[in-house]
Protein backbone atom coordinates (compact mmCIF):
# COMPACT_ATOMS: atom_id res chain seq x y z
CA UNK A 1 0.00 0.00 0.00
CA UNK A 2 1.08 3.77 -0.82
CA UNK A 3 2.46 5.48 2.00
CA UNK A 4 -0.43 8.19 2.39
CA UNK A 5 1.96 10.85 3.67
CA UNK A 6 3.70 10.08 0.09
CA UNK A 7 0.45 10.26 -1.81
CA UNK A 8 -0.73 13.54 -0.40
CA UNK A 9 2.69 14.80 -0.69
CA UNK A 10 2.71 13.79 -4.29
CA UNK A 11 -0.59 14.75 -4.87
CA UNK A 12 0.31 18.34 -3.51
CA UNK A 13 3.65 18.37 -5.69
CA UNK A 14 2.16 17.26 -8.72
CA UNK A 15 -1.05 18.92 -8.55
CA UNK A 16 -0.84 22.26 -6.15
CA UNK A 17 -0.40 24.67 -9.55
CA UNK A 18 -2.78 23.05 -11.24
CA UNK A 19 -5.26 23.29 -8.54
CA UNK A 20 -4.40 26.72 -7.45
CA UNK A 21 -4.23 27.73 -11.18
CA UNK A 22 -7.90 26.98 -11.58
CA UNK A 23 -8.87 28.52 -7.92
CA UNK A 24 -7.39 31.74 -8.91
CA UNK A 25 -9.38 31.61 -12.34
CA UNK A 26 -12.70 31.46 -10.37
CA UNK A 27 -11.98 33.45 -7.20
CA UNK A 28 -9.73 35.77 -8.61
CA UNK A 29 -7.59 36.30 -5.43
CA UNK A 30 -4.82 35.09 -4.69
CA UNK A 31 -5.04 34.27 -0.86
CA UNK A 32 -8.48 32.67 -1.54
CA UNK A 33 -7.11 30.89 -4.01
CA UNK A 34 -4.66 29.89 -1.33
CA UNK A 35 -7.14 28.57 0.67
CA UNK A 36 -9.36 26.43 -1.95
CA UNK A 37 -6.10 24.89 -2.66
CA UNK A 38 -5.37 23.85 1.16
CA UNK A 39 -9.55 23.05 1.35
CA UNK A 40 -9.17 20.50 -1.64
CA UNK A 41 -6.10 18.93 -0.72
CA UNK A 42 -7.99 18.70 3.18
CA UNK A 43 -10.49 16.92 1.67
CA UNK A 44 -8.45 14.68 -0.39
CA UNK A 45 -7.01 12.93 3.03
CA UNK A 46 -10.39 12.62 4.00
CA UNK A 47 -11.89 10.29 0.64
CA UNK A 48 -8.64 9.09 -0.51
CA UNK A 49 -10.04 5.90 -0.58
CA UNK A 50 -12.27 7.18 -3.49
CA UNK A 51 -9.32 7.59 -5.68
CA UNK A 52 -8.94 5.00 -8.49
CA UNK A 53 -5.97 5.85 -10.28
CA UNK A 54 -3.81 9.17 -10.95
CA UNK A 55 -6.10 10.19 -14.20
CA UNK A 56 -9.63 9.73 -11.40
CA UNK A 57 -7.21 12.12 -9.00
CA UNK A 58 -6.66 15.20 -11.20
CA UNK A 59 -10.59 14.32 -12.71
CA UNK A 60 -11.28 14.44 -8.58
CA UNK A 61 -8.75 17.42 -7.47
CA UNK A 62 -10.32 19.43 -10.09
CA UNK A 63 -13.83 18.67 -9.38
CA UNK A 64 -13.39 19.42 -6.16
CA UNK A 65 -11.44 22.54 -6.45
CA UNK A 66 -14.58 24.01 -8.63
CA UNK A 67 -16.53 23.29 -6.04
CA UNK A 68 -14.54 24.81 -3.20
CA UNK A 69 -13.92 27.68 -5.22
CA UNK A 70 -17.42 28.52 -5.98
CA UNK A 71 -17.84 28.22 -2.66
CA UNK A 72 -15.14 30.67 -1.52
CA UNK A 73 -16.82 32.71 -4.06
CA UNK A 74 -19.96 32.82 -2.58
CA UNK A 75 -18.96 33.03 1.49
CA UNK A 76 -16.91 36.17 0.17
CA UNK A 77 -19.60 37.44 -1.97
CA UNK A 78 -21.72 37.15 1.36
CA UNK A 79 -19.52 39.19 3.41
CA UNK A 80 -19.79 42.40 0.97
CA UNK A 81 -15.75 43.09 1.73
CA UNK A 82 -12.80 42.83 0.58
CA UNK A 83 -9.61 42.82 3.20
CA UNK A 84 -7.44 45.63 2.68
CA UNK A 85 -5.11 43.90 1.71
CA UNK A 86 -6.41 42.31 -1.27
CA UNK A 87 -7.08 46.11 -2.98
CA UNK A 88 -4.29 45.83 -4.81
CA UNK A 89 -5.51 42.26 -6.53
CA UNK A 90 -8.80 44.04 -6.88
CA UNK A 91 -7.62 46.53 -9.30
CA UNK A 92 -5.28 43.95 -10.94
CA UNK A 93 -8.57 42.02 -11.90
CA UNK A 94 -9.92 45.61 -13.04
CA UNK A 95 -6.91 46.62 -15.26
CA UNK A 96 -7.05 45.59 -18.51
CA UNK A 97 -3.82 44.92 -19.88
CA UNK A 98 -3.57 41.18 -20.09
CA UNK A 99 -5.62 38.19 -21.19
CA UNK A 100 -5.96 36.63 -17.78
CA UNK A 101 -7.69 40.19 -16.68
CA UNK A 102 -9.79 40.12 -20.02
CA UNK A 103 -10.95 36.37 -18.87
CA UNK A 104 -11.75 37.80 -15.36
CA UNK A 105 -14.39 39.78 -17.06
CA UNK A 106 -16.55 36.63 -17.95
CA UNK A 107 -19.10 35.27 -16.02
CA UNK A 108 -17.42 32.49 -13.78
CA UNK A 109 -19.09 29.40 -16.02
CA UNK A 110 -17.37 30.43 -18.83
CA UNK A 111 -13.90 31.39 -17.41
CA UNK A 112 -13.82 27.88 -15.81
CA UNK A 113 -14.84 26.41 -19.58
CA UNK A 114 -12.20 28.22 -21.36
CA UNK A 115 -9.32 28.20 -18.64
CA UNK A 116 -9.63 24.31 -18.67
CA UNK A 117 -9.36 24.07 -22.65
CA UNK A 118 -6.81 26.61 -22.82
CA UNK A 119 -4.97 26.45 -19.89
CA UNK A 120 -5.28 22.48 -19.16
CA UNK A 121 -5.63 21.43 -22.42
CA UNK A 122 -8.52 19.06 -21.22
CA UNK A 123 -10.40 18.11 -23.85
CA UNK A 124 -14.30 19.00 -24.50
CA UNK A 125 -15.17 15.41 -23.30
CA UNK A 126 -13.07 15.61 -20.24
CA UNK A 127 -14.52 18.79 -19.26
CA UNK A 128 -17.81 18.08 -19.76
CA UNK A 129 -17.18 14.81 -17.15
CA UNK A 130 -15.46 17.15 -14.37
CA UNK A 131 -18.33 20.07 -14.90
CA UNK A 132 -21.19 17.38 -14.97
CA UNK A 133 -22.17 18.59 -18.37
CA UNK A 134 -23.05 17.91 -21.83
CA UNK A 135 -20.29 18.16 -24.41
CA UNK A 136 -22.72 20.41 -26.60
CA UNK A 137 -22.80 22.20 -23.12
CA UNK A 138 -19.26 22.44 -22.76
CA UNK A 139 -18.63 23.90 -26.67
CA UNK A 140 -21.71 26.20 -25.98
CA UNK A 141 -20.06 27.30 -23.08
CA UNK A 142 -16.63 27.88 -25.11
CA UNK A 143 -18.57 29.73 -27.82
CA UNK A 144 -20.49 32.03 -25.71
CA UNK A 145 -17.46 32.83 -23.73
CA UNK A 146 -15.12 33.73 -26.70
CA UNK A 147 -18.20 35.71 -28.28
CA UNK A 148 -18.70 37.45 -25.06
CA UNK A 149 -14.49 37.99 -24.47
CA UNK A 150 -14.96 39.47 -28.75
CA UNK A 151 -17.46 41.84 -27.09
CA UNK A 152 -15.76 43.03 -23.99
CA UNK A 153 -12.80 43.95 -26.58
CA UNK A 154 -15.18 45.88 -28.99
CA UNK A 155 -17.03 47.43 -26.16
CA UNK A 156 -14.15 48.51 -24.03
CA UNK A 157 -12.89 50.21 -27.30
CA UNK A 158 -9.70 47.59 -27.20
CA UNK A 159 -9.73 47.66 -30.98
CA UNK B 1 -3.71 47.03 -26.98
CA UNK B 2 -5.48 43.58 -26.87
CA UNK B 3 -6.95 42.87 -30.34
CA UNK B 4 -8.60 39.59 -29.62
CA UNK B 5 -8.25 36.49 -27.11
CA UNK B 6 -4.54 35.11 -27.59
CA UNK B 7 -4.52 31.81 -26.03
CA UNK B 8 -1.03 31.46 -26.02
CA UNK B 9 -0.65 34.59 -24.47
CA UNK B 10 -3.57 33.99 -21.89
CA UNK B 11 -1.30 30.41 -21.42
CA UNK B 12 2.02 32.74 -20.85
CA UNK B 13 0.68 34.83 -18.45
CA UNK B 14 -1.12 31.75 -16.29
CA UNK B 15 2.44 29.90 -16.39
CA UNK B 16 3.52 33.11 -13.98
CA UNK B 17 0.56 32.23 -11.70
CA UNK B 18 1.82 29.48 -9.53
CA UNK B 19 2.65 28.79 -5.70
CA UNK B 20 6.07 29.12 -3.93
CA UNK B 21 8.09 26.29 -3.08
CA UNK B 22 7.55 27.65 0.26
CA UNK B 23 4.04 27.65 -0.15
CA UNK B 24 3.72 24.25 -1.45
CA UNK B 25 6.11 22.82 1.85
CA UNK B 26 3.54 24.63 3.80
CA UNK B 27 0.52 22.95 2.61
CA UNK B 28 2.54 19.63 2.45
CA UNK B 29 3.42 20.12 5.86
CA UNK B 30 -0.54 20.93 7.02
CA UNK B 31 -1.27 18.06 5.22
CA UNK B 32 0.31 15.81 6.74
CA UNK B 33 -0.31 17.10 9.97
CA UNK B 34 -3.76 16.64 9.07
CA UNK B 35 -3.41 12.90 7.46
CA UNK B 36 -1.73 12.06 10.96
CA UNK B 37 -4.74 13.27 12.90
CA UNK B 38 -6.90 11.41 10.67
CA UNK B 39 -4.88 8.56 10.43
CA UNK B 40 -4.32 7.90 14.00
CA UNK B 41 -7.88 8.61 14.75
CA UNK B 42 -9.24 6.13 12.14
CA UNK B 43 -6.71 2.95 12.73
CA UNK B 44 -8.17 0.68 14.92
CA UNK B 45 -5.46 -1.68 14.93
CA UNK B 46 -2.92 0.36 15.91
CA UNK B 47 -1.95 -0.25 19.76
CA UNK B 48 0.93 1.41 20.13
CA UNK B 49 -0.78 4.28 21.85
CA UNK B 50 1.66 6.46 24.20
CA UNK B 51 0.95 8.15 27.59
CA UNK B 52 0.12 11.57 26.09
CA UNK B 53 -2.44 10.45 23.83
CA UNK B 54 -3.79 8.43 27.13
CA UNK B 55 -3.92 12.14 28.50
CA UNK B 56 -5.73 13.83 25.85
CA UNK B 57 -8.37 11.10 25.52
CA UNK B 58 -8.52 11.41 29.24
CA UNK B 59 -8.46 15.16 29.37
CA UNK B 60 -11.01 14.74 26.07
CA UNK B 61 -13.25 12.28 28.02
CA UNK B 62 -13.47 14.71 30.99
CA UNK B 63 -14.60 17.81 28.99
CA UNK B 64 -17.27 15.27 27.03
CA UNK B 65 -18.80 14.58 30.15
CA UNK B 66 -18.70 18.06 32.16
CA UNK B 67 -20.62 19.33 28.89
CA UNK B 68 -23.15 16.16 29.35
CA UNK B 69 -23.98 16.93 32.41
CA UNK B 70 -24.27 20.20 31.71
CA UNK B 71 -26.62 19.90 28.99
CA UNK B 72 -28.52 17.31 30.71
CA UNK B 73 -29.05 19.41 34.22
CA UNK B 74 -32.83 20.57 34.48
CA UNK B 75 -31.09 23.83 36.03
CA UNK B 76 -29.32 24.36 32.54
CA UNK B 77 -30.71 28.05 31.02
CA UNK B 78 -28.67 27.45 27.86
CA UNK B 79 -30.08 27.06 24.42
CA UNK B 80 -31.28 23.57 25.02
CA UNK B 81 -34.46 24.30 22.96
CA UNK B 82 -35.18 21.99 19.62
CA UNK B 83 -35.50 24.89 16.75
CA UNK B 84 -34.58 25.55 13.23
CA UNK B 85 -34.29 28.12 10.95
CA UNK B 86 -33.48 28.12 7.32
CA UNK B 87 -30.92 30.35 6.67
CA UNK B 88 -31.15 32.70 3.38
CA UNK B 89 -28.14 35.33 2.78
CA UNK B 90 -28.96 38.78 2.32
CA UNK B 91 -27.07 39.65 -0.67
CA UNK B 92 -28.36 36.72 -2.21
CA UNK B 93 -32.09 36.68 -1.21
CA UNK B 94 -34.11 38.64 -2.80
CA UNK B 95 -36.70 39.29 -0.25
CA UNK B 96 -40.12 40.36 -2.20
CA UNK B 97 -41.75 40.78 0.93
CA UNK B 98 -40.61 40.87 4.53
CA UNK B 99 -41.75 37.42 5.43
CA UNK B 100 -40.55 36.02 2.10
CA UNK B 101 -37.55 34.09 1.91
CA UNK B 102 -35.56 32.96 -0.81
CA UNK B 103 -32.85 30.48 -1.63
CA UNK B 104 -30.64 31.24 -5.02
CA UNK B 105 -30.09 28.12 -7.12
CA UNK B 106 -26.50 28.74 -8.51
CA UNK B 107 -26.04 27.83 -11.95
CA UNK B 108 -28.26 25.89 -14.09
CA UNK B 109 -26.86 23.54 -16.84
CA UNK B 110 -29.47 21.66 -19.39
CA UNK B 111 -28.95 19.27 -22.00
CA UNK B 112 -29.95 15.47 -23.57
CA UNK B 113 -28.95 12.89 -21.56
CA UNK B 114 -25.94 11.90 -23.76
CA UNK B 115 -23.96 12.75 -26.63
CA UNK B 116 -26.04 10.10 -28.81
CA UNK B 117 -29.47 11.18 -27.31
CA UNK B 118 -30.17 7.63 -25.98
CA UNK B 119 -34.36 7.54 -26.69
CA UNK B 120 -36.74 6.85 -23.95
CA UNK B 121 -39.62 4.30 -24.05
CA UNK B 122 -41.64 6.36 -26.48
CA UNK B 123 -39.11 6.65 -28.74
CA UNK B 124 -37.96 10.39 -27.66
CA UNK B 125 -35.34 12.20 -26.24
CA UNK B 126 -35.84 13.49 -22.68
CA UNK B 127 -34.21 16.98 -21.68
CA UNK B 128 -32.50 17.65 -18.34
CA UNK B 129 -31.90 20.66 -16.63
CA UNK B 130 -30.01 20.77 -13.30
CA UNK B 131 -29.66 23.09 -10.63
CA UNK B 132 -26.89 23.51 -8.63
CA UNK B 133 -27.88 24.35 -4.62
CA UNK B 134 -24.69 26.00 -3.52
CA UNK B 135 -25.89 28.48 -0.58
CA UNK B 136 -28.23 26.26 1.54
CA UNK B 137 -27.99 26.45 5.03
CA UNK B 138 -29.71 25.28 8.00
CA UNK B 139 -29.09 26.63 11.60
CA UNK B 140 -30.34 25.17 14.51
CA UNK B 141 -30.07 23.72 17.90
CA UNK B 142 -30.08 19.61 18.89
CA UNK B 143 -30.30 18.64 15.23
CA UNK B 144 -29.11 14.61 15.01
CA UNK B 145 -30.40 14.64 10.91
CA UNK B 146 -32.20 16.75 7.92
CA UNK B 147 -34.27 14.65 5.53
CA UNK B 148 -35.48 16.58 2.29
CA UNK B 149 -37.59 15.22 -0.06
CA UNK B 150 -38.89 16.48 -3.54
CA UNK B 151 -42.88 16.56 -4.29
CA UNK B 152 -43.12 16.71 -7.14
CA UNK B 153 -43.12 13.88 -10.88
CA UNK B 154 -39.66 14.62 -12.92
CA UNK B 155 -38.18 16.40 -10.06
CA UNK B 156 -35.30 14.81 -7.77
CA UNK B 157 -32.23 15.53 -6.53
CA UNK B 158 -28.11 13.72 -6.93
CA UNK B 159 -26.15 14.30 -4.88
CA UNK B 160 -22.43 15.54 -5.76
CA UNK B 161 -19.61 13.97 -6.67
CA UNK B 162 -18.04 15.45 -3.42
CA UNK B 163 -20.18 14.45 -1.14
CA UNK B 164 -19.43 12.34 1.76
CA UNK B 165 -21.74 9.43 0.88
CA UNK B 166 -21.24 8.44 4.71
CA UNK B 167 -23.79 11.21 5.83
CA UNK B 168 -26.51 10.90 3.82
CA UNK B 169 -29.06 7.97 4.01
CA UNK B 170 -32.36 7.07 2.72
CA UNK B 171 -31.11 8.44 -0.75
CA UNK B 172 -32.49 5.06 -2.77
CA UNK B 173 -35.79 5.52 -4.19
CA UNK B 174 -36.31 7.59 -7.68
CA UNK B 175 -40.09 7.55 -8.18
CA UNK B 176 -39.56 10.85 -9.69
CA UNK B 177 -37.96 9.74 -12.47
CA UNK B 178 -38.67 7.63 -15.79
CA UNK B 179 -35.10 6.32 -15.01
CA UNK B 180 -33.91 4.20 -12.01
CA UNK B 181 -30.64 5.45 -10.48
CA UNK B 182 -28.35 2.93 -12.15
CA UNK B 183 -29.24 4.05 -15.76
CA UNK B 184 -28.91 7.16 -14.63
CA UNK B 185 -25.43 6.77 -12.93
CA UNK B 186 -24.55 5.04 -16.06
CA UNK B 187 -24.92 8.33 -17.98
CA UNK B 188 -22.40 9.70 -15.46
CA UNK B 189 -23.10 12.89 -15.45
CA UNK B 190 -25.42 13.18 -12.52
CA UNK B 191 -23.13 13.18 -9.77
CA UNK B 192 -23.27 9.88 -7.50
CA UNK B 193 -26.46 9.23 -6.52
CA UNK B 194 -29.82 10.41 -8.01
CA UNK B 195 -33.28 9.95 -5.61
CA UNK B 196 -35.86 11.71 -4.70
CA UNK B 197 -34.62 12.35 -1.04
CA UNK B 198 -31.82 12.44 1.44
CA UNK B 199 -31.20 12.17 5.21
CA UNK B 200 -28.45 13.61 5.81
CA UNK B 201 -26.83 13.31 9.40
CA UNK B 202 -25.27 16.37 11.18
CA UNK B 203 -22.06 15.92 13.40
CA UNK B 204 -23.25 14.76 16.75
CA UNK B 205 -20.71 17.01 18.71
CA UNK B 206 -22.34 20.39 17.48
CA UNK B 207 -24.95 21.60 19.60
CA UNK B 208 -26.24 25.28 18.13
CA UNK B 209 -25.26 24.35 14.37
CA UNK B 210 -25.36 25.94 11.33
CA UNK B 211 -25.17 22.73 8.85
CA UNK B 212 -23.92 23.56 5.19
CA UNK B 213 -25.86 21.41 2.81
CA UNK B 214 -24.97 24.13 -0.26
CA UNK B 215 -22.77 22.45 -2.85
CA UNK B 216 -23.61 18.69 -1.62
CA UNK B 217 -26.67 17.88 -3.87
CA UNK B 218 -28.30 20.02 -6.97
CA UNK B 219 -32.10 19.54 -7.66
CA UNK B 220 -32.43 18.12 -11.14
CA UNK B 221 -35.36 18.10 -13.71
CA UNK B 222 -36.67 15.98 -16.76
CA UNK B 223 -39.35 16.48 -19.48
CA UNK B 224 -42.42 14.05 -19.49
CA UNK B 225 -42.58 13.76 -23.02
CA UNK B 226 -46.01 11.82 -22.17
CA UNK B 227 -47.14 15.48 -21.37
CA UNK B 228 -48.60 17.16 -24.66
CA UNK B 229 -47.53 21.22 -23.72
CA UNK B 230 -43.93 19.81 -22.71
CA UNK B 231 -43.76 17.67 -25.65
CA UNK B 232 -44.44 20.74 -28.09
CA UNK B 233 -41.73 22.67 -26.47
CA UNK B 234 -39.26 20.00 -26.92
CA UNK B 235 -40.31 19.51 -30.45
CA UNK B 236 -40.13 22.92 -31.01
CA UNK B 237 -36.45 22.88 -29.65
CA UNK B 238 -35.61 19.72 -31.63
CA UNK B 239 -36.44 21.30 -34.81
CA UNK B 240 -34.15 24.23 -34.26
CA UNK B 241 -31.22 21.77 -33.93
CA UNK B 242 -30.97 20.96 -37.56
CA UNK B 243 -30.58 24.56 -39.09
CA UNK B 244 -28.26 25.71 -36.38
CA UNK B 245 -26.07 22.33 -37.06
CA UNK B 246 -25.84 23.39 -40.76
CA UNK B 247 -25.03 27.10 -40.33
CA UNK B 248 -22.70 26.30 -37.73
CA UNK B 249 -21.24 23.06 -40.54
CA UNK B 250 -20.77 26.24 -43.38
CA UNK B 251 -19.01 28.37 -40.96
CA UNK B 252 -16.98 25.20 -40.05
CA UNK B 253 -16.11 24.71 -44.01
CA UNK B 254 -15.42 28.56 -44.92
CA UNK B 255 -13.79 29.82 -41.83
CA UNK B 256 -12.13 26.88 -39.69
CA UNK B 257 -12.18 25.69 -36.19
CA UNK B 258 -11.34 28.88 -34.65
CA UNK B 259 -13.35 31.59 -36.58
CA UNK B 260 -16.63 29.79 -36.78
CA UNK B 261 -16.66 29.32 -33.14
CA UNK B 262 -18.00 32.67 -32.53
CA UNK B 263 -21.86 32.55 -33.06
CA UNK B 264 -23.66 34.46 -35.81
CA UNK B 265 -26.62 36.70 -34.91
CA UNK B 266 -28.52 34.19 -37.01
CA UNK B 267 -26.90 31.38 -34.37
CA UNK B 268 -27.71 33.61 -31.40
CA UNK B 269 -31.44 33.55 -32.60
CA UNK B 270 -31.84 30.15 -32.52
CA UNK B 271 -30.22 30.08 -29.41
CA UNK B 272 -32.25 32.06 -27.75
CA UNK B 273 -35.33 30.43 -29.07
CA UNK B 274 -33.78 27.36 -27.97
CA UNK B 275 -33.74 28.88 -24.48
CA UNK B 276 -37.34 30.17 -24.10
CA UNK B 277 -38.46 26.38 -25.18
CA UNK B 278 -36.02 25.38 -21.83
CA UNK B 279 -37.64 27.96 -20.33
CA UNK B 280 -41.33 26.92 -20.78
CA UNK B 281 -40.68 23.09 -20.34
CA UNK B 282 -38.99 23.97 -16.79
CA UNK B 283 -41.65 26.19 -16.30
CA UNK B 284 -44.14 23.48 -16.43
CA UNK B 285 -42.06 21.29 -14.85
CA UNK B 286 -41.91 23.08 -11.96
CA UNK B 287 -45.20 24.03 -12.03
CA UNK B 288 -46.58 23.26 -7.99
CA UNK B 289 -43.21 21.53 -7.12
CA UNK B 290 -42.50 22.08 -3.54
CA UNK B 291 -39.58 20.35 -1.72
CA UNK B 292 -40.36 18.96 1.82
CA UNK B 293 -37.53 19.61 5.03
CA UNK B 294 -37.94 17.58 7.89
CA UNK B 295 -35.57 18.45 10.83
CA UNK B 296 -34.72 15.42 13.37
CA UNK B 297 -33.78 15.90 16.54
CA UNK B 298 -31.71 14.53 18.78
CA UNK B 299 -34.73 13.76 21.79
CA UNK B 300 -36.75 11.75 18.69
CA UNK B 301 -39.07 14.54 17.42
CA UNK B 302 -39.10 16.32 14.17
CA UNK B 303 -40.28 19.46 12.64
CA UNK B 304 -41.13 19.95 9.12
CA UNK B 305 -41.71 22.63 6.62
CA UNK B 306 -42.53 23.22 3.00
CA UNK B 307 -40.60 24.90 0.41
CA UNK B 308 -41.90 26.20 -2.70
CA UNK B 309 -40.15 26.11 -6.07
CA UNK B 310 -40.12 28.59 -8.51
CA UNK B 311 -38.43 29.65 -12.21
CA UNK B 312 -37.21 32.59 -12.53
CA UNK B 313 -36.26 33.76 -16.18
CA UNK B 314 -36.48 37.72 -15.45
CA UNK B 315 -33.61 40.31 -14.22
CA UNK B 316 -34.44 42.35 -11.26
CA UNK B 317 -35.10 45.22 -14.38
CA UNK B 318 -37.64 42.50 -15.59
CA UNK B 319 -36.33 41.64 -18.72
CA UNK B 320 -36.52 38.33 -19.97
CA UNK B 321 -33.31 36.18 -19.31
CA UNK B 322 -31.51 34.45 -22.13
CA UNK B 323 -28.88 32.18 -21.96
CA UNK B 324 -27.87 32.82 -25.36
CA UNK B 325 -27.53 35.70 -27.27
CA UNK B 326 -25.24 38.89 -26.33
CA UNK B 327 -28.14 41.35 -26.15
CA UNK B 328 -28.36 40.74 -22.30
CA UNK B 329 -25.09 41.11 -21.25
CA UNK B 330 -24.13 43.21 -18.86
CA UNK B 331 -20.71 42.63 -17.87
CA UNK B 332 -19.18 45.10 -15.89
CA UNK B 333 -22.38 43.93 -13.25
CA UNK B 334 -23.96 40.18 -14.66
CA UNK B 335 -22.10 37.54 -12.24
CA UNK B 336 -25.27 36.03 -10.68
CA UNK B 337 -28.66 35.91 -10.27
CA UNK B 338 -29.37 38.61 -12.82
CA UNK B 339 -27.06 36.69 -15.84
CA UNK B 340 -29.18 33.06 -16.06
CA UNK B 341 -32.28 31.98 -15.80
CA UNK B 342 -32.44 29.82 -12.32
CA UNK B 343 -34.61 28.48 -9.61
CA UNK B 344 -34.86 30.04 -5.82
CA UNK B 345 -36.60 27.92 -3.05
CA UNK B 346 -38.80 29.94 -1.70
CA UNK B 347 -39.75 29.68 2.05
CA UNK B 348 -42.03 31.84 4.99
Amino acid sequence: MQNPDNFISGAVETYSDTIYKIAYNITCNREDALDVCQDVFLRLIKNKHKIRDDSHLKAWLIRTCINCAKSNVSQSYKKHRVPIENADRLSYCDSHDSMIDLVFRLPEKYRTVIHLFYYDRLDISEIANILSLTKSGVKSRLARGRTMLKDIIEKENYV
Amino acid sequence: MIKNFDCKQYEKEYDEIRLSQTEKNIIKANMNLAADGILKKNNKHNFSVNIKIIQAVAAALLVAVICTLIYISPDFSGNSKNYFTIVANAAENSTTSTNIKEIYSGISTSGYISDDKAPNKQGKYDFFSSFDITDFRIKGHNIKSITVKSNKNFCYFFLDYQADLTKFSDCNTLENSQYTSRELANFGKFGQLCCDGFTYTVEPSENEQLIQLGGLFSYMLETDRTDNEIDSYLTEYESLETPKYEIRQKRHKEYGDDVAIYLTDEEIEIENKQSLCTDKFIEKTLDGATIDIIVNYKDGTSAKTKIDVDYIVENSNGDIIFEAGTDYYNLNDCERKDCYPHIVFRYK
